[in-house]
């Protein structure tokens, strides 16, 4: 297994912060099962698919990889990738800090206006763990929905969270009266 | 005479005398001196005719004497009538005209019967007009063809004038009329297109005019007297000259002008308008305008609507005035149901008497106002009061009707009355089943404690809830009621037993109530340390109790029982009444003098909460049975106790209570758990059988099966639970288990709730969302 130093290590000869996000898409093509880890088949497996044999081509694919964000299709894979992959092993949902921080993570390669109001509301209203449904559920808020909620269903089968995220914006005058 | 002989009669003769006869009939109709028709006049001029038509040709003048009919009314008209009518105008137009038409109708009818030979082969052989219409269409094409527009003309004015306080001669108008009728011989064209559609036009700008003036003026209810007079009045004319075809067609002209086109305005007329008259119960003018509105196509909506949000104004007020006076109160007896909260029920009920009055009387009963009135109680009567929702309310305010010494002291046909009123007011809380919850627990007290005024309006309001909301609303709590009379036969058994097995009896009054789980409310049920005399009871009663039966479980629940001590005090033995928990903290003190807190709640095995509550009771309250030590006020885990001997009090029998806790929040936790698993269970029955739904239709699906009621679970076991009663040295204890058996009304489930528990089977894999379409769910088996 290769652990948290292990890793650390790694970033250091690929010349990327730890924290950097296309950590998580090296993560992503390993089909990692919890951050922070690989396991060897992980390792290996991931390096095959991706078609790297050394250091030097490690971090030439770095760079592909952090295109791979902007396509659509990989980034909502990816997105959903990490829900299961930031969760403690053996819980259902994922802890309210530890979701906030990947959303900031994503959301900074993705824009999206109403992050920022997501995790305030969050930690004001909600202060429980995120359950899957409403991350993913989440990105395609963020993907359909425009800022100004102009088409925002509200008879629609959105999450709950997200419902009381509207009532929330329009309460506080963030978003006009729809 | 025979055939043979008859003289052929020459056209120009027979006609000559024909002429005669026809002058003659002129100079009648004119009014001048002459001689009535013999039979023989008549029967001459019959046979001239008959005789000229049977001739043989060339002599047979048929077609010429048929001509000759219709030119004698031509020129009769042409040269005396016409001119006698022209010469004059307005009403004396019209007196004349009818007098000529009379005139003309009694010519008809003669000359036809001169002629009348022609009408039975001739016409009939050449498909010819018979006589008597070619008469009447002489006098059409020529009289009135001409006049009919200034005859129409002159008519109006006379209605108009009539409209405007003016006496005019109905019976000349209803002749003139007549004409109108009578010439379309049978249909109502003429009638309709020369007169009818020229008059109602007129009224109709009649009636706008007046209107236009009124609105400005006139009150509403003004207005509205002045309308149902004009209808009236229009109406009356119809019956008195114009034909009954004309009443509808006539009533809607001035219901429109009148009505339709200011209904609005009037009634939102600022200080006399539908909303004032609501305010100043102005019964007779709500009856009024009732009446009129109901005859415009949709004109009770918007009176309907102005009803609707008066009385939910009314009852937002009630609702305020009890919150405010709530908010007054001291702070400790916020949770309480108080008396502001019973006077708020009571003045709900009666709002909801005066408004159904209206209902029934001014409104006539109808629909859209039964239902304006149930949309504007379901409004305010689902709103709590002090953080008591209206289901409590209700439900306490029944308590107070029901128990002994309750605050309401009423006669028994008022209590009747009142309970009725109760029931119909839980029509409109959404909240049903946590009306039932607060009903069954406070029953449950009231049962158990003896407490219950009288058994017959027990029984009474559950056969209304049971009527209202159907038999399994009612069930349990008619369970509870059986079960008390079943549990003195069983009490009695096991005094029968005690008597016939002296060596089992434990040397203590014992009573015990036998009930079934499945009924009553869900208690607590704690572990007490019973001492040693209570155990013996319990060993007793079971050992007993297995001669009944041996299929069932018996749970105590101490919590409920009451116990009679003695207390040996100093200067008198006093008996006291307690609950089984504080005796068995009393009990504690006869083989200890001083105990700890911390030693009672370890010796009685009760949590911090109970054991608090009861040493308050015994030491810090109206009777100081303990000593505490340290003498404050609250109990605290440092404190220690001991036995007063120098208590006293003048009665001899005391009764120690015990405030009981909080029930409310029990109350709504199990009623939101009983809900939760019953849209949990509706959601997944849906899903698994139609597989893949969509959101919405999934929602719509689980509102319909949830709005009937249904049970959730069955019967998983029956448990029974017991009562007891000692005097002397006694305690009582009570037991309870509940059962698993929810019975649920959610009548107005709430979408949100839904969504919820849609999310929550999601994350337990029951359902999952469709992979190219997020509002469509799959069932995963």
């Amino acid at each position: 297994m290769i652990l948290v130093d292990g890793i650390t290590l790694l970033c250091n000869d690929l010349q990327v912060d730890p924290q950097d996000i296309v950590m998580l898409v090296v993560s992503w093509h390993m089909k990692a099962a919890t951050m922070c880890e690989f396991s060897k088949q992980e390792f290996i497996g991931g390096l095959q698919s991706l078609g790297i044999d050394s250091l030097d081509k490690f971090r030439e694919r770095i760079s592909f990889m952090r295109a791979e964000l902007k396509d659509e299709q990989k980034f909502r894979e990816i997105y959903n990738f990490a829900f299961a992959w930031a969760k403690e092993k053996g819980q259902k949902s994922l802890a309210l800090d530890t979701a906030i921080g990947m959303w900031q993570l994503l959301f900074a390669e993705k824009q999206w206006p109403l992050v920022d109001h997501w995790c305030q509301f969050l930690q004001a209203k909600h202060n429980k763990a995120i359950s899957r449904d409403t991350w993913s559920q989440l990105l395609e808020f963020a993907r359909t929905v425009d800022p100004a909620l102009s088409n925002y269903d509200a008879e629609g089968a959105w999450p709950y969270l997200i419902d009381e995220f509207v009532e929330y914006l329009t309460e506080n005058g963030i978003v006009q009266n729809r | 005479m025979t055939m043979n002989e008859r003289k052929t009669i020459d056209l120009e003769q027979g006609w000559e005398f024909m002429q005669k006869g026809i002058t003659k009939l002129k100079n009648i109709l004119e009014g001048l001196p002459e001689p009535q028709f013999s039979s023989e006049d008549y029967m001459m001029l019959y046979t001239t005719i008959y005789n000229m038509c049977t001739q043989k040709p060339p002599h047979d003048y048929s077609q010429q004497l048929y001509d000759k009919y219709r030119e004698s009314f031509e020129e009769y008209i042409s040269s005396t009538v016409l001119p006698s009518i022209r010469e004059k105008h307005d009403e004396f137009m019209l007196r004349e005209l009818v007098k000529r038409w009379s005139n003309h109708k009694v010519m008809v009818r003669w000359l036809s019967r001169f002629f009348h030979y022609l009408d039975r082969y001739f016409i009939a052989r050449r498909s010819l007009p018979p006589l008597n219409e070619v008469g009447l269409t002489c006098f059409r094409d020529l009289v009135y063809t001409e006049l009919n527009g200034k005859v129409r003309d002159a008519v109006i004015t006379l209605i108009d004038q009539e409209r405007e306080g003016e006496q005019i001669d109905r019976a000349l108008l209803k002749n003139v009329l007549d004409i109108f009728v009578e010439i379309g011989m049978g249909q109502m064209d003429y009638y309709e297109n020369d007169f009818e559609t020229a008059m109602l036009k007129d009224t109709a700008a009649y009636y706008s005019r007046k209107a236009s003036n009124w609105i400005l003026e006139d009150s509403c209810p003004d207005y509205m007297l002045k309308a149902e007079e004009c209808l009236k009045r229009e109406k009356d004319r119809v019956s008195h000259y114009l034909h009954s075809s004309s009443e509808p067609k006539l009533l809607e002209k001035v219901q429109h002008e009148l009505l339709s086109v200011y209904a609005n305005q009037l009634l939102e007329k600022e200080h006399s308008g539908c909303h004032a008259l609501l305010r100043d119960d102005k019964v007779e003018d709500l009856s009024r305008m009732f009446r009129l509105f109901s005859k415009i196509p949709r004109g009770l909506d918007p009176v309907s609507n102005i009803f609707k949000q008066h009385v939910t104004a009314e009852g937002t007020a009630l609702v305020k005035l009890a919150e405010d006076a709530a908010s007054n109160k001291k702070a400790e007896k916020r949770d309480v149901v108080g008396l502001q909260e019973q006077v708020f029920v009571r003045k709900v009920i009666e709002l909801h008497d005066k408004y159904l009055a209206y209902v029934n009387d001014c409104f006539q009963n109808h629909t859209l106002f039964h239902k304006s009135l149930k949309e504007a109680f379901e409004v305010f009567c689902n709103k709590g009061v002090a953080g008591s929702s209206s289901a409590e309310l209700l439900a306490t305010f029944c308590d107070n009707i029901l128990k002994k010494g309750g605050s309401e002291k009423l006669s028994d046909e008022a209590i009747e009355e009142m309970l009725e009123k109760v029931v119909k007011l839980l029509a409109y809380i959404s909240d049903k089943d946590l009306f039932a919850e607060f009903y069954r627990k406070k029953l449950a007290r009231r049962l158990l404690f003896d407490k219950s005024a009288n058994d017959d309006h027990e029984r009474s309001i559950l056969t209304k809830l049971k009527q209202q909301c159907g038999g399994q609303f009612t069930s349990k709590m008619e369970g509870m009621v059986t079960d008390l009379t079943l549990a003195r036969e069983n009490q009695t058994s096991f005094e029968e037993y005690l008597s016939n097995n002296p060596n089992a009896n434990p040397g203590i009054d014992l009573t015990v109530t036998v009930l079934t789980t499945g009924f009553w409310p869900s208690y607590k049920s704690f572990d007490l340390n019973l001492p040693a005399e209570m155990v013996k009871c319990v060993e007793v009663f079971r050992e007993f109790y297995q001669t009944k039966t041996k299929h069932r479980k018996l749970t105590w629940i101490y919590s409920l029982g009451t116990c009679n001590l003695l207390g040996k005090f100093e200067s008198r033995t006093t008996e006291l009444i307690v609950t089984t928990y504080q005796a068995s903290a009393l009990l504690l003190f006869n083989s200890s003098d001083r105990l700890s807190y911390s030693e009672i709640m370890t010796q009685l095995n009760l949590s911090d909460d109970d054991v608090v509550r009861l040493l308050h009771s015994l030491s810090c309250a109206k009777y100081k049975i303990l000593n505490k030590e340290p003498n404050t006020k609250t109990i605290s885990p440092t404190d220690h106790f001991e036995f007063n001997s120098k208590f006293t009090d003048k009665m001899r029998r005391i009764k120690i209570p015990l405030p009981p806790v909080d029930e409310k929040k029990k109350v709504i936790e199990d009623v939101d758990k009983d809900r939760r698993y019953a849209i949990d269970a509706s959601i997944v029955r849906i899903m698994k059988s139609r597989k893949v739904l969509g959101h919405q239709q999934l929602v719509l699906e689980c509102v319909e099966q949830l709005g009937r009621m249904f049970k959730v679970h069955n019967t998983l076991f029956s448990f029974l639970f017991f009562f007891f009663v000692f005097v002397c040295e006694s305690f009582v204890f009570l037991n309870l288990t509940t059962l698993a058996l929810n019975e649920m009304l959610i009548l107005q489930p709430d979408f949100k709730a839904i969504k919820k528990r849609i999310e929550d089977l999601i994350t337990r894999d029951y359902l999952e969302r469709d992979k190219s379409n997020p509002n469509m769910f799959r069932y995963l088996a």
